[in-house]
């Protein structure tokens, strides 16, 4: 059996690194553009996600009846609380999805799907 | 009347690559909980030799924390890989990987890593268990149980609430988790019966405080971090969360079977008591298999927010 002197460094220790961890955010969606379920009439010059809390995209990708819709810019990895891009050539009618992955401050990983039809 | 449950969409939108990451998720937290649960087990039963030999802590702990430690590493390009669109490309992509462990899952490495490593150099090296080797094992279970509060909505404020409340949790799972194993082998040979007994009876009185910690641990953390109880049955975090609570039921049950029936019975030498009992405690460790694949499902596909 361990002395009671051990324990109580450990516990001390422990207590010390809980401590001194950093408040780490999770951010969560707060919208698109276009929104979730609309219908657009043409192709939108912006395609947009926004959060409450800074987010690190991984992945953000448009398909539609054509397939991958080319982007510019694309995520650059960085922390953002927006991130706004354009399809590089005008999108056609048709469903489309934006698949979206990132990583939230407190380790989080993030991954939603946004669907909106062009008229 | 249309039957809403967010469950079976998330079930539908869970890809193979997610349920990689859970499987492996399932799977760390079992090894690791054995680790540190045997920590728990050696430090409150141990000292009887042939007893000790018997619960065999001296090849479970390292082989636990080994275990873990593989698992915790996978855990790393599984994540990078995710979150390049669930391919192995993305997986080994040295900026998704850098990505990853600069964030907290990168502190949570760490600190678990260490831990496990802590355990298993301790077990493989030390047979004594007392000074030092007792000391730097408590320091290594410490170390991975503040790993889990690294990561995911117990980061958040108030931390020095939620972190300890997590930790107390988590020690508590880890008791119960970790004597299993040894409490199934003890009760295996007949020349134990009577030290074997001992254990069982005090074990069942102990486990009594530290299923009342979890619960009530557990309870308080998810009213807090779902806001209340009305997600419970309207969101997928909630519906999951159902489950294991379900399946968490479902344990105190065998449980209390064991403590106030086939425990008193095995004491007594009963007929087929020690069967009894072993299927009732293998039965126990299918559960909590169960409750660590529900929980890992529900800490890598959904939030309790939504």
């Amino acid at each position: 059996m361990p002395c009671l002197k051990c324990i109580v460094r450990v516990a001390l220790a422990l207590y010390l690194l809980l401590a001194a961890t950093q408040l780490l955010a999770h951010a969560q969606p707060e919208g698109s553009l276009p929104a979730h379920g609309s219908t657009v009439n043409g192709s939108p010059n912006r395609i947009a996600v926004w959060f409450d809390h800074p987010m690190r995209l991984t992945l953000f990708e448009v398909s539609g009846p054509q397939g991958v819709v080319p982007l510019n810019p694309s995520p650059g990895r960085d922390a953002l609380t927006r991130f706004e891009t354009r399809p590089a050539t005008p999108l056609g009618p048709g469903k489309y999805t934006v698949r979206w992955r990132g990583l939230a401050a407190d380790g989080h990983v993030m991954v939603d799907e946004i669907h909106f039809t062009v008229r | 009347m249309t039957l809403h449950l967010p469950l079976l969409e998330l079930l539908a939108q869970t890809d193979g690559w997610a349920w990689l990451r859970v499987l492996v998720a399932a799977a760390f937290y079992a090894s690791a909980l054995v680790a540190v649960g045997g920590v728990w087990f050696g430090l409150v039963f141990g000292g009887n030799p042939a007893l000790d030999r018997a619960a065999g802590l001296r090849t479970l702990v390292p082989a636990a924390a080994g275990l873990a430690l593989a698992l915790l590493l996978l855990q790393w390009p599984l994540q990078a890989g995710f979150l390049g669109g669930g391919t192995w490309a993305a997986a080994f992509d040295p900026g998704l990987l850098a990505l990853v462990f600069d964030g907290a899952a990168g502190q949570r490495i760490l600190l678990a890593g260490s831990g496990l490593l802590l355990l298993f150099g301790v077990w493989i090296e030390s047979d004594r268990w007392r000074g030092l080797g007792a000391a730097a094992s408590l320091l290594g279970a410490a170390l991975v149980l503040l790993a889990f509060t690294q990561v995911g909505h117990s980061a958040g404020a108030p931390r020095l609430l939620l972190a300890s409340l997590l930790l107390l949790h988590l020690g508590a799972v880890a008791f119960w988790v970790g004597a299993l194993l040894p409490l199934y082998r003890i009760s295996g040979p007949p020349h134990l019966s009577q030290p074997a007994a001992r254990v069982l009876r005090r074990f069942g009185r102990l486990a009594s405080g530290a299923v009342a910690a979890l619960i009530a641990t557990g309870l308080w953390l998810a009213w807090h971090l779902m806001e209340g109880w009305s997600s419970l049955l309207h969101s997928a975090y909630g519906q999951v969360l159902s489950l294991k609570l379900a399946a968490l039921l479902l344990l105190l049950g065998l449980a209390a079977l064991n403590r106030w029936h086939l425990v008193p019975a095995f004491a007594a030498s009963a007929p087929r008591a020690r069967q009894r009992l072993r299927a009732s405690i293998a039965c126990e460790g299918f559960l909590v298999a169960l409750i660590l694949l529900l929980t890992a499902f529900l800490t890598t596909t959904t939030s309790p927010t939504g």
